[in-house]
């Protein structure tokens, strides 16, 4: 008998690979060939043993496709170039990915839930790391970032970083070799556009020195940019445009260069436009001023107005740079005395200095999130456990049928895996929403806030937390699983759960109260600051005030007289407006920081600095009835009113704060003191109280008001003044009326930060309202993951000892005393979280030092409030199954247990 | 009626152990293979050609065993499996599961008494 033959006709194809069938073949004739010659040998016929082979054939011939499924082709993979172990491994994937997905179908609710979990913190954790990667990790967007430095003045009081004079800018530059360019310029102002049609237009300037765009490597997109040369006098001022100005105002046309605008009543020459995007030292800025310096210049060492910007010459670190203009500081603390002594220099990158204020607060919340994805995933990881022990009998059958440990691992890994992704995908959506709700809520002092974008690294960083999510959650699980041996199939068999899978299963859930407490803590810590922070005391009354700033052009309002005369009468107007009870101005008013300071002397008491001179104060220029206007009670003597006018005696009014540093046993008023040698003295003619010009967590800087009208001539900046105006109902309400009153009496004078008071209030706080709120949030997502996590785990205890709490029912036991025990034995795991999350809360809350306002990081209130508001939740998440157990009628216990 | 345990999943379960102890004593091919399951079990398990062949190349597959081509003089070429490394690991696996599984059964059921 040709078997070979008979095998072909039986099965001419089997996998469809040539050579692999032509071996099956050859190996099943072989067989059947040693099958017919034992058959003969035991006495069978030829014909019989033939025909019997030949049904063996035929039955075989009928599993063609059993064979093709098994037999590997004879190269597998070839086509694709893979090696058989991964052709293998491919196909044992894809195995897993479909069993898996119908494992998860078959439990909508479980999956959903955790999908969703996953989805919100991954969701969370992402917004915020695109944030902080926005705004902390990002470098400047200028060339060799790396290279850019700020340069500050360090003050004899030990301010690090005091504005800097234009005298020590430029010395700095032509004493020291460090910079390949060194550059002034001042934050952006408001700058009124007159000469057009229409009302004054407000635009967003800033002053820079030509030299910024140098540091700054960036040149103008149209035009030629700033003519050469730092020093110059009687050049007309040159501006550059912003494209987005340039756009709005020119429509975008070329011949913009060289135009004269009209800036404050001063004209400038248009001199090219900056490229889209450029947003320094601010963001929105319409224009730049150029900002040229005089010889005269050289010698002002007094008034600190500019930030310095540098770049760092090729070779030379902050180091060299830093000991270099140190160096430079001496030699002018020896030149200058009396201005300089003491003065040093502080050098920083400049990204860091930019981002300094917010960092604290973006690590904070980075380590938030983390410990919420954390939570998350002890939550996901606990119902994981749960739902595989209850597959026990399931893996104990899959290993006994060869799957071997690495197989159920991975098949468990898989399942993970794929919970993550879903939840990953729908986290990136969550994610493209909270990074606008972010955006929007963020205070918009926050740098590069702009910078904040749903982009591909955030979408990477989604990727890789959720993975991370996927090993957390399906290792412990699967590790746990991949022991069980027959024993436990056994054990399966009787629903019971080996110990070691519940001792994990409370360890994860201690854990996720530990956790939750650490949020809960921090979050409550903040909570009780921003409480406190209300409570404080303005020093004045913030409600009905509006407030709206002007600045007459020194080309209109030249002399003192002038200014005062046109403030008053606008005032006396303002007073008639209905709706107006009360408006007065100041050069700074609160909330707007504390302005200009100056140095002074005090009348018969020589002062113990190396200068001779008190340390520079806060000086506000006001119109009479400003106290009145603001309700800041005259605590001693009088306050500034109409008597105090140009011809009559120099008086000023110093705040309790000052009144307590210079004459803590009480007689201020009365004495005098003086800004400058050679002028005339200013007499102490009373005492006010203290308000929270900085902020309401800042203490109340010592101030002195003077009266506007009595103001040096050489202080040109107490043009600008701050409208308060009390009204009887919304502020706003009266804006329009105040608008027109002022254009009555000046048509060119656009209204400059028209706000009302307590809205300037709450800009303030708005950083400490936004980690507040966003710490709250997150700390109430991880009580309720811990609460979950509770639950999970006492419903699936209560679900395997069903039968024994039937059987403690059945003979007598009271329901109230087994759900006690019940609870009880959840609550020791859960008071072994809470003291070890307490400890660490005590570790980790330092770090809030900084948001935290009159509250000690370890609060024993906060500590302890928030211990026991976890533990009612936890036992709340207890109570409920314990609950549903004993109410079972011991019989229904029994049949299901 | 007697039990006989020709296509259960019993039989299912236990193939890759009793191909495995096999081969692990020497190469062999798969007439060999099938032939000594039967001899060796008094006939209580067999495995026929449409069942055999299926199993020895899943086996072959999943890299516990591996074929190969030999020829002696005067015979046909013949496909010899012999165990792999990964085919010995699960072997002691094996073993050690059905060990335990029978011990349990005999716990439970007093297999041995009767």
């Amino acid at each position: 008998m040709d078997w070979q033959t008979r095998v072909r006709e039986a099965l001419p194809v089997v996998t469809g690979d040539f050579s692999r069938d032509h071996e099956i073949q050859e190996e099943l004739a072989s067989h059947c060939a040693a099958r017919e010659a034992e058959l003969r040998q035991a006495g069978v016929t030829p014909a019989e043993a033939e025909r019997r082979v030949l049904d063996e054939l035929q039955s075989t011939a009928r599993q063609r496709r059993a064979l093709a499924r098994t037999a590997s082709p004879s190269s597998p993979g070839d086509a694709a170039g893979l090696t058989p172990v991964a052709v293998r491994w491919i196909r044992q994937s894809w195995q897993d990915v479909r069993y898996a997905a119908r494992l998860l179908v078959r439990t909508p609710a479980a999956t959903l839930a955790a999908v969703a979990t996953l989805a919100l913190t991954i969701g969370a954790t992402t917004a915020i790391f695109s944030f902080v990667q926005a705004v902390l990790l990002r470098p400047l967007p200028y060339p060799d970032a790396d290279r850019l430095v700020r340069v500050w003045e360090a003050s004899p009081q030990g301010d690090l970083r005091n504005v800097v004079s234009s005298g020590n800018y430029l010395a700095w530059g032509e004493r020291s070799a460090s910079f390949e360019s060194l550059a002034a310029y001042r934050p952006s102002f408001d700058i009124a556009l007159t000469g057009s049609d229409g009302p004054p237009e407000k635009l967003s300037a800033a002053m820079i020195s030509p030299a910024v765009l140098d540091v700054l490597q960036v040149g103008p997109a149209v035009g030629p940019g700033f003519q050469p040369g730092q020093m110059s006098t009687g050049q007309p001022r040159e501006v550059l445009l912003s494209a987005a100005f340039w756009q709005s105002r020119f429509d975008g046309d070329a011949d913009v260069v060289g135009r004269v605008l009209t800036l404050d009543g001063l004209q400038a020459t248009v001199a090219g436009v900056l490229p889209d995007g450029f947003r320094f030292p601010d963001p929105d800025i319409d224009v730049w001023v150029s900002q040229r310096f005089a010889s005269a210049d050289r010698d002002s060492w007094r008034s600190h107005n500019y930030n310095v910007i540098g770049r760092l010459a090729d070779e030379v670190d902050i180091e060299q740079a830093q000991a270099e203009l140190t160096t430079v500081a001496g030699t002018l603390a020896v030149e200058h005395p009396a201005d300089m002594t003491g003065w040093g220099v502080n050098i920083v990158p400049a990204h860091a200095d930019t981002v300094r204020d917010v960092r604290p607060l973006l690590l904070v919340l980075m380590g938030v999130v983390g410990v919420v994805l954390l939570i998350a995933c002890a939550n996901l990881a606990t119902l994981q456990i749960a739902r595989a022990s209850r597959r026990n009998l399931e893996m104990a059958v899959r290993s006994a049928i060869g799957a071997g440990r690495g197989r159920l691992v991975r098949q468990l890994l898989t399942e993970s895996l794929m919970v993550a992704l879903a939840g990953g995908a729908l986290g990136a959506v969550v994610l493209a929403v909270s990074l606008k709700a972010i955006v929007l809520a963020a205070p918009s002092d926050i740098p590069f806030l702009e910078n904040v974008t749903f982009d591909s690294t955030a979408l990477g960083f989604t990727a890789a937390v959720s993975l991370v999510c996927a090993l957390l959650v399906g290792l412990a699980p699967a590790l746990l699983v991949s022991r069980t041996d027959v024993r436990a199939l056994l054990q399966a068999a009787r629903a019971k759960v080996g110990g070691s899978e519940t001792r994990l299963r409370h360890a994860l859930v201690a854990a996720q109260i530990g956790l939750a407490l650490v949020l809960l803590v921090s979050a409550g810590l903040l909570v009780q600051s921003f409480w406190k922070l209300q409570a404080v005391d303005h020093g004045f009354d913030p409600d009905h005030v509006l407030t709206v700033s002007l600045d007459l052009p020194q080309a209109r309002y030249g002399d003192n007289a002038a200014q005062v005369a046109f403030y008053n009468g606008l005032l006396g107007r303002l007073r008639t407006v209905p709706g107006v009870t009360a408006a007065a101005g100041t050069t700074s008013a609160p909330a707007a920081g504390a302005g200009m300071t100056f140095s002074f002397a005090i009348d018969g008491r020589p002062s113990t600095n190396p200068t001779g001179r008190e340390d520079p104060m806060p000086l506000q220029g006001i119109t009479p009835g400003y106290f009145e206007t603001m309700r800041i009670p005259v605590l001693d003597g009088r306050a500034i009113d109409a008597s105090d006018g140009p011809d009559s005696a120099g008086a000023v009014v110093i705040n309790h704060a000052l009144a307590m540093k210079y004459w803590p046993d009480g007689g201020a008023v009365g004495t005098r003191i003086r800004f400058r040698e050679n002028q005339p003295w200013y007499e102490v003619v009373g005492v006010v109280g203290d308000t929270h010009d900085e902020g309401l967590d800042v203490p109340p800087p010592p101030t002195i008001y003077l009266s506007l009208a009595q103001r040096n001539a050489s202080w040109a900046w107490m043009t600008w003044q701050t409208l308060v105006i009390r009204t009887a109902n919304d502020p706003m309400s009266v804006l329009p009326s105040v608008r027109d009153t002022i254009w009555e009496f000046d048509s060119n004078l656009p209204l400059l930060d028209a706000a009302t008071m307590d809205a300037a209030f709450r800009e303030n706080d708005a950083r400490r309202r936004f980690a507040t709120t966003l710490l709250g949030a997150f700390a109430l997502l991880a009580l309720g993951l811990g609460a979950i996590g509770v639950f999970g785990v006492l419903s699936c205890a209560m679900a395997e000892r069903r039968q024994e709490i039937g059987i403690r029912l059945a003979l007598g036991a009271e329901p109230a005393r087994v759900a006690t025990a019940m609870i009880r034995a959840a609550l020791t795991w859960a008071l072994a979280g809470a003291a070890i999350g307490a400890v660490a809360a005590l570790a980790v809350t330092r770090f809030l030092q900084t948001l935290l306002f009159d509250v000690e990081p370890t609060d024993p209130l906060t500590f302890a409030a928030m211990t026991i508001l976890l533990l009612a939740v936890a036992v709340l998440a207890a109570w409920l199954p314990a609950r549903r157990a004993v109410r079972l009628s011991p019989v229904t216990a029994l049949r299901e247990g | 009626m007697p039990w006989t345990l020709t296509d259960t999943d019993l039989k299912r379960s236990s193939a890759p152990l009793l191909v495995l102890a096999l081969v692990a004593e020497t190469p062999r091919h798969g007439y060999e293979i099938g032939k000594l399951i039967t001899e060796r079990s008094d006939g209580t398990i067999t495995f026929n050609m449409a069942s055999l062949y299926p199993l020895l190349y899943r086996m072959e597959r999943r890299g516990w065993i591996v074929g190969e081509w030999r020829e002696h003089p005067n015979e046909r070429r013949r496909r010899f499996y012999q165990i792999t490394t990964e085919g010995r690991s699960v072997l002691v696996g094996q073993r050690g599961l059905w060990r335990g599984f029978v011990d349990a059964l005999d716990r439970v059921a007093g297999l041995k008494e009767v």
